[in-house]
């Protein structure tokens, strides 16, 4: 369970954001100071799906568990009982989760009581009680048992005082016609009272003398509380928040007090993930706004929100995780949100990757690059990261030498001890985008706009668009989580696009038909073919044809136009061609048969199996096996266009190696190889010299291109731009 | 392990605050207590005003709260002091101080000290119940000098420090033994104005006497006779024919006693026939030496006498050689009678005297302090009419009997001696009361010695104690006791210093 979090160290270091926070430093419990005084402020992680925001809270549960009381709630996971009342909701259930979780007991002091919030959700669970229904009232009562214990181990668990409550509540039905549900809980809460309680806690139910009318009087409170919370609506939300203070209110008489002096160290911690839901807020605003208020609580709430731009966060404070690390400066401001600290969860580095990938395998097998690939691919990601370096070092003896990203997501990994082993990529892509029809998002993962993701949504997915547009749909759902939005790739991140694609390709396992990739891409193939396209188009259609496994139009075309004086331009359709997905074979070995073509070898034997259905379909497959494992390597060589002199078949044969150097080397599911990046450098170079008036941004290229792949960059454009666009 | 331990019990600052209180304790305690034994000084204290000085285990000091000083025989008397002193009620008593030896490894002297602490004790009873009623109440404190007198010193500091109140100390008496530390600590007493009476002590030179530079010691009174005066009654009794008296006498001059016995025997053997028979003790007149030779041959010349009585003088260590050396004389036939100092009193209990000497026509008399037959009518034995009666010493006895459970033995007459010092004590300190005050002036006490006389003499149970100007008994009873083979003293006569009993006035008469 111990598990190492690498890059998180800014919140879990000994003096770290949470250290400071709690007054306990994370591995020897050592005091921290606190830095932000009496008024911590309400922590927010944000950061997109596998970001680690879950693994990040955990990590604080199981660091702090036993030294200070604690609790984690996931606030998209309460599990509503079965045939409760309108006496629960999701938020007095997660209240009556959080107290469980924060009572037992922490080294050197007695286990928190929680009698307010006991007396709170008795009355308000009242309300839901009617005069037949006796069953429905001990439920509730019975489900409110834990808590109680909180306040009386034995005499809550005993439950006796539930026969006590019920008979006193039949007399009270008998009474009146039609209690009103503030008198109901009146009822039960002095029953509870008289029952559970002990001497000293009688005093618990003054505190409800602050609610709204109450004027002083606990059960008046108590009875108001129920009304309102029986009303619903704002009431309701009203009196919920009241709920959420008596939670704060129990927690912190835990640490007051002549008798529990100097028994507590550090201070209590809640950890609520996926905050950004409605109960999130819910809990936390009640929280923020009694600090506002003035209330010093001192209770540590870290939150984790998959929304980084929640309307909750609008006046924030924010700051970037690694700068949090020393000083996680949150004066308060003038408005409620300003005790929010947003903390952006970065991504890991490269170095942070590498570690990763040591620690998950330190047999030193895998090729020296996986690990800095693997981030290229996942961007540092904390999910795909941990996941793909698993899966690398559970990958056969045999096979890891020749690991690729791409032969990554092909393997399987062991999630959990107790269960077989799962492929890596669907389970990568199921944490990642967690939907219930995944259909959608997989077809339009080939698109690069709306109007192409329209396209196909109308073309492919025709029988799901009953409820609307497809294509904006599916934008939506990826911005919900934040996912980017980018200008060449409808699905902008590489490695959600690259697990979409995979499952694409791979989906319905006809290997070796590819039936659905062929027809996404054939759909957008002829889209952009089509007679009435602008030439602007014939990229995109041509980046089509590569993924398709068809290279000698993309060849033919970048011959032809290279004597063009625009030579950038030229550059950036080589690169946005060469960044088609390549049709990859299930579980191929063996060095990426791109590399033959770009270093202009002849083709390595490959089995059978691999060979392409459509093989020479177009009658395009290159001599040297080129056209990837779509095209038949069998195919008769020189299939050179007809008419070429010399020079032309020169320059022909030339772009056809950068072509494939290119889509090699930026390819996210391969590594690239120094080899293959000489070779580009040498082609570009050479091309350089046959242009006539463009040698200039070719050469430049010729130098930055190589270094853009030794530093793992886009290719830059023009060449040498520093920010690589 | 110690992390866990750590973090289970030394978490909070409540446990912290704990444990260090525990580790305070633990580390604490034995430490401070291990401190504290180095850093303070040893109790040496053994009772109220009792401690044991550097160097000794004796308890030195005074007390009069019960307190025996640790020796074992004193607990019954010291318990009977103690409660008799617990009933006085302040204010109402002036202290009488007993300085002894209380402890003393020598038998001879523990029992004597016993002795003369019950005799004292029977005299404070009285005075404190059957004496009419008369104030001041008289207060009894034992103050031990440790064996030898080794720490005189600090008992006498103590001792002048008490004449104040509470105490009011008005007179030491107890004073018992001729030595050095004695003289000293008599000096020092009388000194501060105390008034001092000598129990058994007889050497003329812790005495007060007649010209200049003999009256050192202000306000010492005695009621044993000095030795001039034994002597001088030793004389008078052998006076029987100084023709047949020899006169044995130890050539070593410096020692009090044998001097005082020397001058007196001869002056009462003026006229005798024979020269003395000399003999020279070593420095320490205990030690054996080689005397036994000298007297072996003093033995024969003795037979060639025609002498019958032997006077010696020489102490008890050459008495003893002497007697047994006679015990062996060639002229068995012949009866011997020596008349000896009141060293005589010390054979009874050396296992070294041949008893069968005194089968052998040998008879050993000498002075006693006291005897208790001697103010016993017998048989044939008349109590002189003046000089002591026996209706004092009846009362001594009822007095005594309260003493001990056990009958206490009078026969070596301390316990009389020590009851007649305290009785001259409480005469004194009575006497100095002026009328209306509860206890006289410390001054008055010491001055009173002159005044007992007369009609203001001290009934004593030994005789008369009628004290002349400088503290000396006149004229007292001297009884002279004869030695029994076994060991005990048998009375046989009163011997008077001035040759007959004092007249019923008891007046001494002038002087020089």
């Amino acid at each position: 369970m111990d598990r190492v979090l690498h890059g998180r160290e800014a919140v879990l270091h000994r003096t770290g954001l949470a250290a400071r926070l709690i007054g306990l430093g994370g591995e020897g419990l050592a005091r921290v100071p606190y830095e932000h005084g009496d008024d911590p402020p309400v922590v927010v992680f944000t950061g997109g799906r596998g970001m680690g925001k879950t693994a990040l809270l955990k990590q604080l549960r199981n660091t702090y568990k036993g030294a200070t009381p604690l609790a984690l709630l996931d606030c998209d996971r309460i599990e509503p009982p079965a045939d409760h009342g309108p006496g629960w909701t999701e938020l007095t259930g997660a209240l009556a989760e959080l107290a469980v979780q924060l009572a037992p007991r922490v080294t050197g002091a007695r286990p928190v009581q929680f009698p307010r919030l006991s007396l709170g959700l008795v009355a308000v669970a009242s309300t839901g009680w009617t005069r037949d229904d006796d069953e429905r009232a001990q439920r509730d009562l019975q489900r409110l048992g834990p808590v109680l214990s909180t306040v009386d181990a034995t005499k809550g668990a005993a439950a006796n005082w539930v026969t006590k409550v019920l008979t006193k509540l039949a007399a009270r039905f008998a009474d009146a016609a039609a209690p009103l549900a503030g008198l109901l809980a009146e009822a039960t809460v002095e029953t509870v009272l008289e029952e559970v309680f002990g001497k000293f806690q009688q005093k618990s139910e003054s505190w409800y003398g602050s609610y709204r009318n109450a004027g002083g009087r606990g059960k008046a409170g108590l009875q108001q509380l129920a009304a309102d919370f029986a009303q619903g609506g704002r009431r309701r939300h009203e009196a919920e928040g009241f709920l959420v203070g008596a939670l704060v209110e129990d927690l912190c008489q835990a640490y007051r007090g002549l008798t529990r002096l100097g028994t507590r160290r550090g201070r209590p911690l809640l950890l609520l993930d996926n905050a950004h839901g409605e109960l999130g807020r819910r809990l936390v605003e009640p929280v923020l706004r009694a600090r506002h208020d003035g209330l010093r609580d001192k209770v540590v709430v870290i939150a984790a929100s998959r929304v980084r731009e929640h309307e909750g966060l609008r006046h924030a404070h924010r700051l970037r995780l690694p700068e949090t690390a020393h000083r996680a400066p949150a004066p308060r401001g003038g408005d409620v949100t300003s005790g929010i600290l947003a903390v952006d969860l970065v991504p890991l580095s490269p170095a942070q990757t590498q570690a990763a990938f040591d620690r998950l395998d330190p047999s030193g097998l895998t090729p020296a690059d996986l690990a800095r690939g693997v981030h290229r691919l996942t961007g540092g990601r904390p999910l795909g990261v941990t996941l793909l370096g698993q899966a690398a070092a559970e990958a056969p003896r045999a096979a890891r030498p020749h690991l690729t990203p791409g032969a990554l997501l092909d393997l399987t990994v062991e999630l959990r001890e107790d269960a077989h082993p799962v492929p890596v990529a669907p389970a990568l892509l199921g944490a990642l985008l967690p939907q219930p029809r995944l259909e959608p998002f997989t077809v339009l993962a080939a698109a690069h706009d709306e109007e192409s993701a329209r396209l196909l949504a109308r073309t492919r997915l025709h029988t799901e668009s009953r409820d609307g547009d497809m294509a904006l749909l599916v934008r939506d759902a990826l911005r919900a989580e934040d996912w980017p939005e980018g200008p060449e790739h409808f699905v902008a991140d590489p490695l959600l696009r690259a697990l979409l694609l995979h499952r694409l390709r791979f989906e319905d396992a006809d290997h070796p038909r590819y039936a659905v990739w062929r027809a996404v891409h054939e759909t957008l193939h002829r889209h952009y073919g089509r007679e009435a396209a602008p030439a602007a188009h014939l990229p995109y259609r041509l980046h089509h044809e590569l993924a398709l496994g068809r290279t000698e139009e993309a060849v033919t075309h970048l011959r032809v136009t290279f004597p063009d004086p625009d030579v950038v331009g030229w550059l950036g359709r080589l690169r946005f061609i060469a960044s088609a997905p390549y049709p990859r074979e299930p579980g191929a070995g063996g060095p990426d048969p791109r590399r033959a073509v770009a270093l202009g070898r002849p083709a390595p034997d490959r089995p059978p199996g691999a060979r392409g259905a459509d093989a020479g379909r177009d009658g395009q497959g290159g001599w040297d096996g080129l056209g990837g494992p779509d095209t038949a390597p069998a195919a008769p060589p020189a299939a050179l266009p007809d008419g070429l002199g010399a020079e032309e078949t020169a320059l022909h044969l030339s772009v056809r190696r950068l072509l494939h150097a290119v889509w090699l080397l930026t390819d996210p599911l391969a590594l690239p190889d120094g080899e293959v990046t000489e070779k580009l450098a040498h082609e570009l170079r050479q091309l350089s010299g046959r242009h006539l008036t463009g040698n200039s941004p070719l050469w430049d290229a010729a130098t930055h291109w190589p270094r853009d792949i030794h530093a793992w960059r886009r290719l830059s454009l023009p060449p040498g731009r520093e920010d690589g666009v | 392990m110690t992390d866990r331990l750590r973090h289970r019990y030394l978490y909070t600052p409540r446990q912290k605050f704990f444990a260090a209180v525990l580790a305070l304790l633990v580390i604490g305690l034995p430490l401070g207590w291990a401190v504290k034994t180095w850093t303070t000084p040893e109790n040496r204290s053994c009772a109220a005003g009792v401690e044991r000085p550097q160097g000794s285990d004796e308890c030195v000091g005074v007390n009069g709260d019960g307190f025996d000083f640790r020796v074992p025989e004193l607990a019954e008397v010291a318990g009977l002091i103690g409660r008799e002193n617990a009933a006085l009620k302040p204010d109402q008593y002036a202290t009488v101080a007993v300085l002894l030896p209380l402890t003393s490894s020598d038998p001879g002297m523990r029992v004597k000290v016993l002795h003369e602490l019950q005799g004292a004790y029977a005299r404070q009873y009285r005075a404190n119940h059957e004496s009419n009623s008369e104030t001041p109440r008289i207060r009894l404190v034992l103050a031990n000098t440790g064996k030898g007198n080794a720490h005189w010193k600090s008992t006498v500091d103590r001792l002048t420090a008490m004449t104040g109140a509470p105490h009011r100390l008005r007179a030491v008496t107890g004073v018992a033994t001729s030595s050095t530390e004695v003289r000293l600590a008599v000096t020092e007493l009388t000194k501060a104005g105390i008034a001092v009476v000598g129990t058994t002590i007889t050497a003329d030179d812790i005495a007060n006497g007649p010209g200049p530079g003999h009256n050192r010691f202000p306000g010492l009174a005695r009621v044993s006779p000095t030795n001039g005066d034994e002597a001088k009654a030793l004389a008078h009794f052998g006076r029987v024919n100084a023709a047949k008296a020899l006169l044995v006498q130890d050539t070593r001059t410096g020692d009090h006693y044998t001097d005082t016995l020397k001058s007196a025997f001869a002056a009462s053997l003026k006229g005798a026939p024979y020269e003395p028979q000399l003999f020279t003790s070593p420095a320490d007149p205990t030690e054996e030496g080689t005397t036994a030779n000298t007297f072996k041959q003093i033995t024969h010349l003795i037979c060639d006498t025609r002498a019958e009585t032997v006077f010696f003088a020489g102490r008890h260590t050459q008495l003893r050689q002497f007697i047994n050396a006679l015990g062996a004389r060639g002229c068995v036939e012949r009866p011997f009678t020596i008349l000896t100092g009141d060293e005589g009193s010390y054979l009874g209990a050396d296992a070294k005297l041949n008893r069968k000497a005194l089968k052998a026509r040998l008879t050993v008399r000498y002075a006693s302090l006291a005897h208790p037959d001697a103010w016993r009518p017998a048989p044939g034995r008349p109590v002189p009419a003046t000089g002591g009666s026996a209706v004092a010493y009846e009362t001594f006895l009822t007095d005594i009997a309260r003493a001990a459970k056990e009958p206490v033995p009078l026969a070596d007459g301390q316990a009389i001696v020590a009851y007649d010092a305290m009785a001259t004590a409480v005469h004194a300190i009575r006497q100095a009361t002026p009328d209306g005050a509860a206890h006289p002036e410390l001054a008055d006490v010491a001055t009173q010695w002159p005044q007992v006389k007369g009609s203001l003499r001290v009934q004593g149970a030994s005789g008369w104690i009628c004290l002349d100007n400088f503290g000396n008994p006149y004229n007292k009873a001297v009884p002279i006791v004869e030695l029994a083979e076994d060991g005990s003293q048998r009375f046989v006569a009163i011997a008077w210093p001035e040759g007959a009993p004092p007249a019923a006035s008891c007046l001494p008469p002038r002087r020089g």
